[in-house]
């Protein structure tokens, strides 16, 4: 079953000086009931505004987006908010922020609690402790404030706040890379968990391949505000088809000191000439001016996505050059 | 024999705050050789930072360093006097940082602020030193030099800006470059065109890096020795060889891990349960012990001594210990 469609959707910011910026450029997808979706790209893809254009925290510029047949509102109404916010859930890069200092862990979890309908206090406070044992957290979490804990700690307690309101949809906007190595793998192996004991579907945004790897069902690739590959995640990490795809999972760092001298300056060498483009809405391909494969015809036509493999596609006009 | 360029002797410093005093770095010790790119990894509040910030004399006002020696190219470095300081500070030894952006100053064209330690340290007049600034962004790969260099940081992207702090960095022609987390704020395609300049850049000048990352793939395209720091100590040092393929500390070895690529199919990540430790507090016995699947009651009561396993190699941990049935194991592999 379909959760979450989005339907050609458009994000655009004016800027100073009557220019505009494309930050997410005709968008669509679906997140079926108990998967995980992978989001990846570079920092100004655009990922992190598709995700709050989904939930209604930006109002989009055209397209379409649907939760369960149910069309969403271009611009959200305080109680569209508390609708969609039954259903679908957010945390956030920066745990701190997201949370109320003022209030206790209690009264953040429980707050969510209330809004879901346990309006009886021991009530909320019996599922309150149930959700920070299921997070890892302390009891004595409890009646502390967000201050007090450690950055992988302030994201268990956004993942409870989150998941107490018991949404179909989690949507994760880059929850580990604000935190340690050590502490992500953490995160990562917890949102595993959660999703295996409760099935909440997940959109999970992140620019660390590997743990979107690790994660994900399918993942969508996006460049400067469009997907230019989408597919499942074990096929397009083995088998990239688009170039860009490709480039993102060659510069990540080869860690074997017998490999990686020679590989970092294979990639470097490919890269000699890189110069990254903003897309202002022109024509032609937004990667080809990074792209080795780049042609006449790719300056004149914006690619589509096209199928190249079982439930895998991808927007390039040389894929099998 | 070589002189090292940087040598670290059991340097101990903390920070005075409300709750008293944190420990950051408890006794560090290192050598850096000419032309040589030492590795410092550890998570962040591991005490890396604070390492080379002391070095660099750029400690805030509430630290205190409680004990040890600092010598570059043979001067006493804790000693001297800010005007001291400056007078190697940006010339022989520089230093970049992970945000460009806060580093440099807003107010002022990139090309001024390269040109700067040329005037100051070389004493170039300003049309020498401008001229000078202009072959260093083309050297760092900035196109369009001479117009870019009429620009205010704002107008340069993350990657263009970390090159041109490379090349101001570089301007005097450093004996030694720290590069604090160089690439952490950068998309991994800048990365990789950054890290690479940075070895070219070595190459040619025959310079010493120490670059501080909490990456160990950055560690294994680029260092030649490693030391992996855990609560303000070193725990593990050796060349990039051994501490890849024997690394001698857990810690290092879940570090290791935690990596990448290893774990397609797998239903959890390996993780390091629980979390560093507070350094508020006095460490009794190993700081990592509580975190360690193989720590024994020795790890809990005495801190382990730095045993070396060989001339190059070696770690703080009571498993390399000659008299160590478990340690003879785990080298084994077994544990």
């Amino acid at each position: 079953m379909t959760l979450l469609r989005a339907h050609h959707v458009s994000k655009v910011f004016a800027l100073a000086g009557g220019r505009h910026l494309r930050a997410v450029d005709d968008v669509s997808f679906e997140l079926n009931a108990g998967e995980v979706l992978g989001v990846v790209g570079e920092s100004g893809c655009g990922k992190s505004t598709l995700a709050r254009t989904l939930v209604g925290l930006h109002p989009r510029t055209a397209g379409d987006i649907a939760y369960r047949d149910q069309a969403l509102p271009r611009q959200f109404s305080t109680r569209d908010h508390q609708w969609l916010g039954r259903h679908v859930q957010m945390i956030f890069q920066d745990p701190l922020a997201s949370l109320n200092p003022r209030m206790t862990v209690g009264e953040i979890i429980g707050e969510a609690l209330h809004f879901k309908g346990v309006r009886e206090a021991d009530a909320r406070e019996a599922q309150v402790r149930e959700w920070l044992a299921k997070v890892g957290l302390p009891e004595a979490a409890f009646s502390r404030y967000p201050g007090a804990f450690s950055g992988g700690q302030q994201q268990r307690i956004g993942i409870a706040r989150a998941l107490a309101m018991e949404p179909d949809v989690l949507v994760c906007d880059e929850p580990i890379s604000a935190l340690d190595v050590s502490i992500q793998a953490q995160i990562v192996n917890l949102l595993a968990d959660l999703r295996e004991q409760t099935g909440v579907a997940m959109m999970f945004i992140a620019h660390d391949l590997a743990m979107v790897q690790f994660l994900a069902d399918r993942v969508l690739v996006m460049y400067q505000g469009r997907v230019v590959e989408s597919g499942e995640t074990q096929r397009v990490f083995s088998q990239p088809a688009h170039p860009y795809t490709r480039l993102l999972l060659d510069s990540s760092p080869v860690p074997d000191p017998a490999l990686a001298r020679a590989h970092l300056q294979r990639v470097a060498a490919l890269l000699e000439h890189d110069d990254v483009q903003v897309n202002s809405g022109g024509q032609g391909c937004a990667f080809r001016s990074r792209c080795i494969k780049a042609q006449a015809d790719c300056a004149v036509q914006v690619p589509a996505l096209t199928a190249c493999g079982d439930q895998h596609q991808a927007a390039c006009l040389h894929i099998s050059d | 024999m070589t002189r090292p360029v940087l040598s670290v002797c059991d340097l101990a410093v903390s920070f005075r705050v409300r709750q008293g005093m944190v420990n950051a770095v408890r006794g560090v010790s290192l050598d850096v050789m000419p032309g040589e790119t030492l590795a410092i990894v550890g998570e962040s509040g591991c005490g890396k930072s604070v390492t080379l910030r002391t070095v660099m004399g750029l400690l805030p006002e509430h630290a205190e360093v409680l004990s040890g020696d600092i010598r570059f190219e043979e001067e006493c470095v804790l000693q001297q006097t800010d005007a001291e300081r400056n007078r190697w500070r940006g010339s022989r030894m520089s230093m970049i940082f992970q945000d460009p952006l806060s580093a440099m100053n807003p107010t002022m064209r990139i090309g001024d602020q390269i040109a700067e330690p040329l005037r100051v340290h070389r004493g170039l007049s300003k049309a020498q030193a401008n001229a000078k600034a202009v072959d260093l962004l083309e050297h760092v790969g900035v196109r369009d030099a001479a117009l870019r260099a009429r620009q205010y940081p704002n107008a340069f992207s993350g990657g263009m800006l970390q090159r041109a702090m490379i090349a101001m960095a570089l301007a005097c022609e450093p004996k030694l470059l720290v590069a604090d987390e160089p690439t952490t704020a950068l998309d991994v395609t800048v990365q990789v065109q950054v890290l690479s300049l940075m070895k070219q850049l070595q190459r040619d000048s025959g310079m010493a890096i120490v670059l501080i990352t909490h990456d160990l793939g950055i560690v294994a395209s680029m260092a030649d020795r490693v030391a992996v720091m855990y609560a303000g100590a070193i725990v593990e040092y050796g060349s990039v060889e051994q501490v890849f393929q024997r690394p001698s500390h857990p810690y290092t070895r879940a570090l290791r891990s935690a990596l990448p690529g290893m774990h397609a199919g797998a239903s959890h990540l390996p993780s390091i349960a629980g979390q560093p430790p507070d350094l508020r507090r006095d460490i009794q016995g190993c700081a990592f012990a509580p975190r360690c699947g193989f720590a024994m009651q020795a790890c809990h009561r005495q801190a382990p001594p730095v045993i070396a396993m060989s001339e190059q190699h070696s770690s703080a941990c009571w498993l390399q210990d000659a008299a160590c049935e478990a340690g003879r194991q785990f080298r084994d592999g077994g544990l």
